[in-house]
């Protein structure tokens, strides 16, 4: 497994997910991203990370987010883990059930998961060198479930 | 306007009464005796009326970054360690040094990470923020600190910090550079 160029931890607090959000801005210094294909980046990995905060850890509890960035050739791939409850349907979601299929919709690839310590993984493929306008890969109902399971993560 | 307008019951202001005396007269505006204001009691023995100061928590964050020693150490470790002190209400003066130290950090600490990586531990409680530098090879923070320096300024490590040791790596592998300033 390749060792990432980036990893972030931070409790997983709202405050966290703007230094999160900023701190992807580097890519953009660091090797000039295109700013539409880094703003894609930096949308999918908040939300991503606002699901961290307001779904792994419920009833108050504290706990980590960590944020891994690997780039291989023109393919970022970003995981975000946490040591949460896991994703799955909740029916007292405070959200509208959006975050996942709009990352689908701007990664190239997702994959929803645990580790190998079972730890909460969402694994999102970014293509450096396309907008998500060229994204054929399977829809968001696909690989979410139907759209009318409320508060999917 | 009509006199019904000028009744004491639509007299937008407590404390004023509009009130008209004869049909055709002019309105009078008379002031009541205050009788619903605060009163604000002093303490037994106290010369003053202090408001009582809410006690805020001193603000705390902290964040974790390991870092390939490559392009992305100067801008990932600047844009994390300012939103952090930006938001810790650091002043502009300290939030230059540090910026320095980062840049300074950034153009030599490369050269002496241990296996390709660089760890920084940012912190920052109350008025104090903590920077550790991690996985520098064995004997790298002392040099580390030797190659940080600018003509006629000398060390910027040193210079800009209030507090800087040296420590082994939790891990018992390589060393930890410690700088610590208060603002």
């Amino acid at each position: 497994m390749m060792t990432p160029d980036m990893q972030i931890a931070l409790p997983a607090r709202a405050e966290n997910i703007a230094i999160v959000r900023h701190a992807f801005g580097a890519l953009e210094d660091a090797y000039g991203l295109d700013a539409q294909i880094l703003s894609d980046i930096r949308l999918a990995v908040t939300e991503a990370c606002t699901n961290v905060v307001v779904h792994a850890y419920p009833d108050g509890r504290e706990g980590p987010m960590e944020v891994f960035a690997t780039l291989l050739g023109e393919e970022l791939t970003v995981v975000v883990r946490d040591e949460g409850t896991g994703i799955g349907p909740r029916p007292d979601s405070p959200g509208l059930g959006l975050g996942l299929p709009l990352i689908a919709s701007l990664t190239e690839s997702v994959q929803l998961g645990r580790d190998e310590e079972e730890r909460t993984e969402v694994r999102m493929t970014f293509s450096l060198t396309g907008t998500a306008d060229h994204y054929d890969g399977p829809t968001a109902e696909a690989v979410f479930g139907a759209a009318d399971t409320p508060g999917a993560r | 306007m009509s006199e019904e307008l000028y009744t004491p019951d639509h007299s937008a202001r407590e404390g004023v009464r509009l009130e008209p005396e004869q049909p055709g007269d002019r309105t009078q505006l008379e002031r009541e005796e205050p009788s619903d204001r605060v009163q604000l009691e002093r303490d037994d023995g106290g010369d003053s009326v202090q408001p009582k100061e809410r006690e805020e928590p001193a603000y705390e964050s902290s964040a974790s970054l390991r870092l390939a020693d490559g392009p992305l150490v100067g801008p990932v470790l600047c844009r994390v360690v300012s939103i952090v002190l930006a938001r810790a209400n650091c002043p502009m003066d300290r939030l230059d040094d540090v910026m320095l130290i980062c840049d300074a950090l950034s153009a030599h600490a490369p050269r002496h990470a241990a296996d390709g990586h660089l760890a920084f531990a940012v912190s920052v409680q109350g008025g104090q923020f903590e920077l550790r530098v991690g996985e520098l090879a064995e004997q790298a923070a002392g040099k580390l600190v030797e190659e940080a320096t600018l003509p006629e300024v000398g060390s910027v490590l040193e210079r800009m910090t209030d507090e800087l040791r040296i420590e082994p790596a939790a891990d018992g592998a390589g060393e930890e550079l410690v700088l610590g300033l208060f603002f």
